[in-house]
């Protein structure tokens, strides 16, 4: 079965989905190895730092799956579809020891925003993107050991990108296209390399991140993104920790792009993140 | 009394040399061309008293208005309702004195080589018979704008409802010089510039057409406007990004002047069609900025002779080819 097909299995069909990263906190850590399994949840609430982003504040879920095998979903509807934005992984720990955890991935991003482009008067120009990447990508994440005191693992990642770009225009209320109008559709190879990065804070914060740098194919119309960089982070405190409950964290997250056409619901957003791994 | 007189004639010389019938300079600001359809429904109520203040933004903001060449006719038979006489009747002076008057440069896009007649002599002939009541009202043309000669003559790609020369590129740059030098024969002020389509030619060949014309036959385009097709892309291997900074980088280096064309699918600009109008220039304005100039023009119909709904008025209605200029612009800015 091809990593591809098996994405596609996982995910619910035409699901829209935006970003690119899997969830930090699905990842397995090195020291969870031979750990059992375990579930994690995650809530975020996010909304948009820059004028070109969605403008409006998303909620997202997420559930995980930790262990030799590993599986997550992140769901967030957007202001006009239940189906705005999804990201699945699915995947398995190839080989792990007590200082590296080397695992392999399949994922699926999709992205189904409305973004306002431009505005005059009542008119109001948008653009309705559609935007789907899928990688397969390997890591390997020390356990012991930080590069510049804040790298612990590296990910290399190929697949594909596709881009279908429509428009719509809107007076007041009114719409002005019964639906969006095609303007472009294309798609190009891609590939990743990309770090994750971990650091104590202070007040018992913990920082997390990681930085994919994504270089894209020739596509018809040069639209896909070349060379494009997104950087997901989060700063977090546990809450709680307990037998019964599992633990619990609550932080602030963002994700980052340089490049508006990336495969991420905001290409500047903000919010908080809830996580529950039990 | 002689006081008087001498700064009469000094009003009166100053008056008449204001407008000089070369391009000169337009300010700055004004970077827009409005070009209805010739078939559009309400070409001469834009020149009617009671049309005048229907437009009064966009005409604030216009460098230049374009008609096309079968609209100066006494008779044309894919006009519509618009033939010369109205344009001539609908205001005292003239809808072109009118437009001088008010500081608007005054365009006509012609046919040098068409796939109906590809000789360029006789088609500069035509014109040049065409543009005559332009000049008997006492205004005068600033601009021809050449329509995508190089479609025309060359064979056709793929399929196509009209007609080809079926030249060599040997042929069609001769034709195309030809018009150029024969126009300019008797008006040699007025600007000649050139429309091709992209993708349709890659950014090699409209560099090539241009180059021919300049280096070989000695024949200067004083611009070049893009006619931009957002969604032939599909099929083109094209990047859009690079090809679009390569022309212009392209024509600066020549000092040619880049004007785009902003319309919708298939040359309409009704309501309808308004979002992919803007995404063309959004697009284009993403990639290079503000071109020199930027067109907003329909042509549905036109080619076909079936007649037109298209509308250029009110300014206030959304989809009109005014409200299109006046919401368009801001994307440029």
């Amino acid at each position: 079965m091809s990593w591809t097909l098996a994405a596609a299995l996982f995910l619910v069909p035409s699901l829209p989905v935006p970003v690119v990263l899997p969830d930090p906190a699905l990842i397995a850590q090195p020291e969870q190895a031979n750990a059992g399994a375990s579930w994690q949840l995650a809530m975020r609430v996010t909304g948009p730092m820059t004028t070109t982003d969605p403008q409006h504040v998303g909620i997202a879920i997420g559930v995980g799956r930790s262990g030799a095998y590993r599986a997550g979903l992140r769901y967030q509807p957007s202001e006009t579809t239940a189906l705005g934005f999804m990201h699945g992984t699915l995947g398995f720990r190839l080989r792990s020891t007590a200082t590296w955890t080397v695992a392999a991935d399949v994922e699926h991003s999709h992205v189904w925003s409305a973004r306002r482009l431009y505005r005059t008067g009542g008119f109001q120009f948008e653009g309705h993107d559609r935007r789907y990447v899928s990688l397969g990508v390997v890591s390997a994440r020390a356990s012991r050991r930080k590069w510049f005191g804040l790298i612990d693992g590296v990910e290399v990642g190929a697949g594909r990108m596709v881009i279908r770009n429509m428009v719509a225009g809107r007076v007041g209320s009114t719409a002005l296209n019964d639906e969006p109008v095609l303007i472009l559709k294309t798609a190009a190879p891609v590939g990743m390399l990309g770090v994750t990065m971990s650091k104590p804070l202070f007040w018992g914060l913990a920082g997390d991140g990681r930085l994919r740098v994504i270089g894209a194919g020739r596509s018809r119309g040069g639209v896909v993104p070349f060379a494009h960089a997104v950087f997901d982070w989060e700063v977090s405190k546990t809450i709680f920790r307990s037998g019964t409950y599992g633990r619990g964290t609550l932080g602030v997250t963002g994700t980052h792009s340089t490049s508006d056409r990336s495969a991420t619901y905001y290409q500047n957003g903000v919010g908080l993140a809830l996580k529950i791994a039990f | 009394m002689k006081s008087q007189f001498l700064i009469l004639l000094v009003a009166a010389t100053v008056v008449g040399c204001g407008r000089p019938t070369s391009p000169g300079g337009a300010p700055a600001d004004r970077f827009a061309i409005l070009a209805p359809a010739s078939a559009s429904t309400d070409l001469a109520t834009m020149f009617e008293p009671g049309g005048q203040s229907q437009w009064s933004q966009a005409r604030s903001r216009l460098r230049g208005f374009q008609f096309y060449q079968q609209s100066l006719r006494p008779v044309c038979m894919n006009c519509g309702p618009n033939t010369v006489g109205r344009l001539l009747n609908a205001v005292p002076s003239g809808a072109f004195r009118y437009l001088q008057d008010h500081d608007i440069q005054i365009g006509v896009e012609a046919g040098s080589v068409k796939e109906h007649t590809c000789d360029g002599r006789e088609n500069a002939r035509v014109l040049i018979e065409d543009v005559q009541p332009i000049y008997a009202t006492g205004a005068h043309l600033t601009f021809v704008a050449m329509d995508e000669p190089f479609t025309a003559g060359l064979p056709a790609r793929g399929v196509s409802p009209f007609g080809r020369c079926n030249l060599s590129i040997d042929d069609t740059i001769v034709q195309v010089a030809a018009f150029m030098r024969s126009f300019r024969a008797t008006y040699p002020d007025v600007r000649i510039g050139l429309i091709e389509p992209y993708p349709y030619f890659t950014i090699d060949e409209l560099t090539t057409f241009i180059r021919a014309l300049e280096d070989n036959e000695g024949v200067d385009v004083a611009f070049f406007r893009l006619d931009f097709d957002v969604r032939h892309r599909y099929n083109a291997d094209t990047n859009t990004k690079v090809d679009l900074r390569r022309l212009r980088d392209f024509l600066a280096e020549r000092r040619i002047e880049f004007e785009v064309i902003v319309t919708g699918y298939d040359g309409r600009t009704d309501a309808a069609s308004v979002a992919s109008a803007m995404a063309l220039a959004y697009e284009v304005s993403g990639i290079i900025g503000r071109p020199h100039s930027v067109v907003f023009q329909d042509w549905s119909s036109d080619r076909l002779g079936l007649g037109s709904s298209a509308q250029n008025l009110p300014e206030t209605q959304v989809g009109s080819l005014t409200w299109l200029l006046n919401n368009g612009l801001g994307v440029f800015r």
